[in-house]
This record gives structure tokens, sequence and C-alpha cells, in this order.
């Protein structure tokens, strides 16, 4: 029996180097945002920079940079704490930004004569901090922390079993192992390793998050008497919900900075075009006496490379996106509208969503030889859970207005599917897009194209931006993996502004 | 008006200064119109109008806490450009900071005093002992009744001894038994010489409790505001809201407002 001990212990023991990476950049996601969140709420001047700025970040696929962050830091810090400081670094990014957007809300909702008493009685910007704005911004931070943590974990085990793919970047964590033992096609210690990161879910969120939540719940605005009183048990279960459905709400909180902004983003935008200008002119005066027609040529191949890379994924992503739509509608209105145990199904999808997509790999793999069918998957896991509980969270506050106008006026049927289901998950179902567009981008690096540490490639599809960004990475390729990124970002930048944008603007117009 | 002993009686606290105040700079979104009047030492001013007309913007510009667009005022002879210290605030619904005891929450009014922290506390002991609140020191605000929070919302101002109190609307919810004996309480410190306390203006749209506390009434028109008319009543305190003299100034007072 030593062997499935020993296995035993090193799961535990290297579920907590992941789970201390995951803690320290929480830690500083929580020192950040706290700041950063603060600052833009209260200084128009921050604001301004910020808000558009973090909105960009937020819905950028950051771990699509985590090759060339690798790449990077391992330049500067070599070896274990080079790769370390990635991961940790990569696990921030993905946490702070709704972090800093629900410290941010907070402040920005506090009463105003809260912040008048500040200046009454001439507290100092310590006193000021101490008494009033942190402790006022502590219980969305609590929200939104979960959020994060859940994000967070998707990051981990991606960014874990990324490193895998490669021997030298490899670090000791339970995404290294879940991938070591699933493609070595140990089947029972892989269902060992996903239990034990289940129970290491499960266990932080009654623990750390649950204490965290009552902490900083001391500080809330609403009275003590009107706050509903609920089991340790069942806040547990619903804060991810309610994490969520306060993560969609500085969507609309922006919506309105940016509109009363215009001016200053016209301004914003004409000055960044003319830093493109400048710039380009620069490196073009600066590379001329490099350049020569196979450069040109290098790099016109590159782009093409980029482009028809983009395209596949994109369908790809769209594709699953699709599927998970067709999926998640109906399941999402049979729990809100029409399932009496709505509850007992949350606390399923809560465990079932807290084991990353990305971690199924092996499996996935396992079941199918076809590149295209393990990606397809990836992707539909990857983003199916964002849209069910970003629609639940949103009907939250609808559900009982709805709920008697269908009895009291015997709505039934197709109409009532129209008239009232649809409409009513709207707002919900494009906000959980949004994060399910991104959460399927993210997965893009492992999803279409995953080698083993020996270098055997164990699923690829034929054209993809994870496929082109990983053998860049592999193959030392620093510039096509630079222009791959570019046309990444700046397809993202322009699908928010033209597609997601027209939708909130619809959507806050008629539902806010 | 009656004469008092203090030989510094008529020396102005608070000046209002043709104030004027916009949110932009069309006209509709113009607030005060240019307004002016002044506190004397040991007065109770109030200011009253019709819902909507700026009352308390013009509070806070008194205390310093917006800047107006035009005009100024002046404590004493200097220009009241922030908050000063010697003139405090208190606020509609009281404005306590859930998350502090009503011990901390009092004591907050002392954060820019030179004081030892033991001797912030002392203070701010006393101060809600007078307020009546003995054995609610280490109880957070929201276990209290809507009257002792404004309670604790008086001791925060009076910790500090002020110079000059402002008050908008802060027994407008309150019942009217709590609401009375904490009118009194700000009534005596002002007319106590030996409290550092000199000048009240009290914001309100109830035209009774306005004629019972003031020395003087400074009844406000629709927006943009303008002075309609200032009203002095010199019927000695304590005031019987039943004779016919009070009643026929709040009559008076009305009839301004409605004009």
């Amino acid at each position: 029996m030593i062997g499935p001990l020993s296995e035993l212990a090193l799961l535990l023991l290297d579920t907590s180097y992941s789970w201390i990476r995951m803690l320290i950049a929480l830690a500083i996601s929580l020192l950040l945002s706290i700041f950063m969140g603060i600052a833009m709420a209260r200084s128009k001047a921050v604001g301004r920079i910020l808000v558009p700025l973090i909105d960009i970040l937020q819905t950028l696929p950051i771990l699509a940079f985590f090759p060339i962050a690798i790449y990077l830091v391992l330049a500067v810090l070599p070896g274990l704490i080079g790769i370390n400081f990635a991961v940790i670094f990569l696990i921030i990014t993905s946490m702070l930004w709704n972090m800093i957007f629900g410290v941010y809300e907070a402040i920005r909702t506090l009463p105003n004569e809260l912040i008048e008493i500040g200046r009454m009685y001439r507290l100092t910007l310590y006193q000021r901090l101490k008494n009033i704005f942190i402790p006022a911004s502590l219980p969305r931070l609590s929200e939104q922390m979960s959020l994060s943590w859940a994000i967070g974990l998707f990051y981990l085990v991606t960014s874990e079993i990324f490193s895998t793919g490669s021997q030298q970047y490899a670090v000791q964590g339970i995404g290294v192992d879940l991938a070591n033992l699933g493609f070595s096609g140990n089947s029972a210690y892989y269902a060992l390793g996903i239990a034990v990161f289940v129970i290491f879910v499960i266990v932080t969120r009654l623990t750390l998050f649950s204490f965290f939540d009552r902490f900083a719940n001391k500080f809330s605005l609403v009275p003590y008497g009107k706050r509903k009183r609920e089991s340790t048990f069942n806040l547990a279960l619903k804060r991810p919900v309610t994490g969520i459905f306060n993560a969609l709400r500085p969507y609309y909180v922006r919506l309105k900075d940016v509109l009363s902004s215009v001016g200053f983003k016209e301004a914003l935008k004409a000055t960044g075009y003319l830093v493109v200008v400048v710039f380009a002119i620069l490196v073009a005066l600066f590379a001329y006496p490099y350049i020569s027609t196979s450069t040109v040529a290098n790099l016109a191949s590159y782009e093409f490379n980029s482009l028809e890379s983009l395209l596949f994924s994109f369908l790809r992503i769209w594709g699953a996106f699709a599927a998970i739509i067709a999926v998640a509608i109906p399941i999402s209105i049979y729990v809100v509208f029409l399932s009496t145990h709505r509850n007992s199904y949350l606390l399923i999808f809560q465990v079932l969503a807290s084991i990353p997509a990305t971690i199924l790999l092996p499996l996935l793999v396992y079941v199918s030889k076809s590149g295209e069918v393990v990606a397809f998957l990836v992707f539909f896991l990857s983003g199916l859970w964002y849209v069910i509980f970003s629609i639940i969270a949103s009907t939250k506050y609808l559900q009982i207005n709805t709920d008697e106008i269908i009895r009291i006026f015997k709505v039934r049927g197709l109409y009532a599917w129209r008239k009232i289901y649809l409409k009513a998950i709207a707002p919900g179902l494009i906000t959980g897009a949004v994060t399910a567009i991104a959460a399927e981008w993210n997965a893009s690096i492992i999803a279409e194209r995953f080698s083993s540490s020996s270098g055997a490639v164990l699923t690829s599809v034929n054209t993809g931006m994870g496929k082109l960004l990983d053998v860049s990475l592999s193959s030392g390729n620093l510039y096509l993996m630079l222009v791959a990124l570019i046309n990444m970002t700046a397809m993202i930048i322009l699908f928010n502004t033209f597609v997601w944008k027209k939708f909130y603007d619809r959507i806050t117009s008629v539902y806010s | 008006m009656i004469e008092s002993p203090q030989s510094t009686v008529n020396k102005k606290v608070i000046s209002v200064e043709d104030v004027h105040f916009a949110f932009g700079s069309e006209p509709q979104s113009k607030i005060i119109d240019g307004i002016s009047f002044n506190t004397s030492e040991f007065e109770f001013v109030s200011v009253i109008g019709p819902s909507g007309c700026g009352k308390s913007t013009l509070l806070r510009i008194i205390a310093g806490l917006i800047k107006p667009t035009g005009g100024k005022v002046m404590y004493y002879d200097k220009e009241v450009i922030q908050p000063t210290g010697e003139i405090t605030f208190i606020f509609q619904d009281s404005a306590l900071l859930p998350w502090l005891t009503n011990l901390e929450n009092v004591k907050l009014g002392l954060s820019a005093v030179k004081m030892t922290d033991n001797e912030k506390i002392k203070r701010s002991l006393e101060v809600l002992r007078k307020l009546g609140l003995k054995g609610f020191e280490d109880a957070y605000p929201n276990v209290l009744s809507g009257g002792m929070k404004q309670r604790v919302g008086v001791a925060r101002a009076l910790v500090s001894n002020p110079k000059v109190i402002l008050m908008d609307e802060p027994f407008s919810s309150l019942d009217a038994l709590t609401a009375m004996s904490l009118r009194n309480e700000v009534l005596s410190a002002l007319k106590d010489p030996n409290i550092p306390l000199r000048s009240v203006i009290l914001v309100s749209h109830n035209v009774e409790e306005a004629a019972e506390l003031s020395d003087k009434i400074v009844i406000l028109s629709n927006k943009p505001s303008r002075v309609k008319e200032i009203k002095t009543i010199s019927i000695q305190q304590p005031r019987n809201t039943r004779s016919s003299t009070f009643q026929k100034i709040v009559d008076e007072v009305y009839a301004t407002l409605a004009l």
C-alpha cells in the first residue's frame, strides 16, 4: 500500500504548492485592488486613465501572453524562481481587474455624507483610508475575491499544464501532476488527483472565504436587521453566484463613465493614433538599413500566418460558443424558472464549475484522437459555466415578478419562452458571453496544441492561434509570437468596440 | 431684540455674502442666485424654503465642503474655503460609520484635534454620557434606534467644542419627542456662555420647528433661490408654541413662503 499513499502525499504536497501560488497572488491582488480602486473612484484623473485601460486588460486573453511572459521573465530570472514569478504574475492578471472594479464601485456608491465626514473632521489620508474607504470597500471586495479565485484556478492549472509541455519550464504543482498522470494513462491516480483538487477547492471556500466574508460583512452599509440570516454553508454556495452578478455590474458603471467622458475619449484616441504613427515612423527609420527583401517576406508570411490562425480559432471558439448557448439557455431557464430544486442544482453546478476545464485535457485526449474534437470540447467546457452562472445570477432579482406575471396571466408555452424567459435572461447572457469568450481564448493556448515534456505532440489542430503561439515558443521564434499577439489583441479590441459595446448599449437602455 | 449681557453680542459669526451656485453653465442649472444673511453671536438662525431650493447645498457651502460659484462665506473675519474644524455639521440621517462603535464614531470628531488618545476617549465618553447614551459606548450604530443614532451624530458634532453647528434637517426623520429633546440639547448648548458654541444654522422645511428655535428665519424662494425675507423673532425662550403671538409668526412665515 506504499504506492497509493505516497502518491496521495505527493498530490497533497503539490496541490499545496499550487495553493501557495494562488494565495500569494490573492494577497497581492487584494492590496493592489484596494489602492487602485480607491484612487480610481476618488480621483477623476486617475479614473479616466485607468477605467478604460483596465476595461481592455480585463477582456484580453492574458494566458496567450504566457509564452512570451515566460520567455522574458526567464531571460532575467532563470530557473524555478523565474517560472514561479511568471505563474504568480499571470494569476494576478486574472484576479485583479474585477476586484479593482469591485472596490471602485463600492466607493462610488458610498453615501456622500460618509465622504463629507472625512473632510468635515479633517481626517488625514491615513485616517480616511483606515476609517472610511477601506472598510467601505470590504464587502464588495469579498464577493469579487470569490470570483477571482475561480478564474485564478483556471489560470493556475492552465499555466501549470502549459509549463509541462516543455521540460525546462515545468513547475511543481497539481496541474503538472494531473497532466503527467493523465497523459501517461494512469487513470486511477488521475481521478485521485482531481478528487484532491476538488476537495481543496471546497475546503478553501468553507474556511478562508467563509471567514473573510463574515469579516467583510461587518462593514456592510446594510443595517443588521435587514440582512438575510443564512447559514455559512448556504453563504459559501451562494457567494460565487452573487460574485459573478456583481462582477457584471461594473460594466454598466463603466459604460456610463465612458459615455460621459466622450470628449476626453476622443482626445485620448487621437493621441493614441499619433503615438502609434510616430512610433511606426521611428521604427521604420531605424529598421531601414537592416531591411532586406527576405525580412519583408518573412514578416508578410508571419502576418499571413497570424491572420489565418486567428480566423480558424475565431470560428472554432464561436462554434463552441454556439453549442454553449444551445446548452446553457435551456438549462438556466429550467433551473431559474421551472425547477423547484434550484439550490440543489446550484450546488452541483458549483462543484462541477470548480474543476477548470483544462484539467480535463488528458481525459479528452483519451476520448478522441482528433485535435479538432479535443479543442472544441475544451472551449465548450471553458465557457459553459460562465454563461450559466451569469444568467442565473442576473435573474435573481427578476424571478419573483416574472413568476407572478406568468401565473396571474397564465402565460404558457412558446410565448412564455419568447416574451418572458429569453428576455429576462438577456442581460445575464450578454455579460456571460463576454466572460465565456474571453475564457475560451485563454484556453486556446493548450486546447489547440499540446505536447508532452518529451516533445511528442499529444493533440493539435491544423491551424489556430493557440497552435501558432505554442509552435513559435518551442521553435524560439519571438517575432512570429509578437506578430501573432498583436493581431489577436487588435482583434479583441475591435470586437469589444464594435460588437460588445453595441450590445451593452441596447441592454443598458432597456434594462437598467 | 432683547439686549444680552454679553458685550460681543453683535459680532457677526457667519456672514453669507451674495453666494451663487450652479451645477453647470446653462440657466436651468442655477441653484442659488445671490443669497446674503448673517448670524450674530449666540444666535440661532433657520433657513427654510421649498424642497429642492438648494438649502442643503447652501449649508455645505457654509461648511466649506462645496465651493460657491460666486460670492463668499465669512467666519468672523476669515473666508471659509475648506472645513475649518470650528464649524461642524449634523447630517440628515446621522451619517455614522456602521463599522465603528458609537464611541469611535464620536471620537472621529476629534481626529484633527491635538489631544492624546486617552483624552479623546475621555472627552467622547463625557459627551456621550451627557446626551444620555451611557451604556451604548461600545455598541454599533445599527443596533440603535433612529433617535439614538442622531444623538450620536449630535455628540460627534459637539465633542470638538465647535463654534458653529450647521444642521441639515437633522430631526426630520425622528419622532416628535426625541426631536424636541435633541433640539433643546443644541439650544441650551448655544445659550450657555461656558460652551464655545456661538451660532447654529438649521436648514428645515418645518416652519413650526424653525419658529420655535430661531432668533431669525431666512425664507428662501423656489430654485434658483433668493432670500424672500429675513424674519426676526424676539419671543423669549422657552417659547409657548400655543400662544397667539407664536401662531401669528408661524402664519406670517407660511404666507411669505406661499407668495
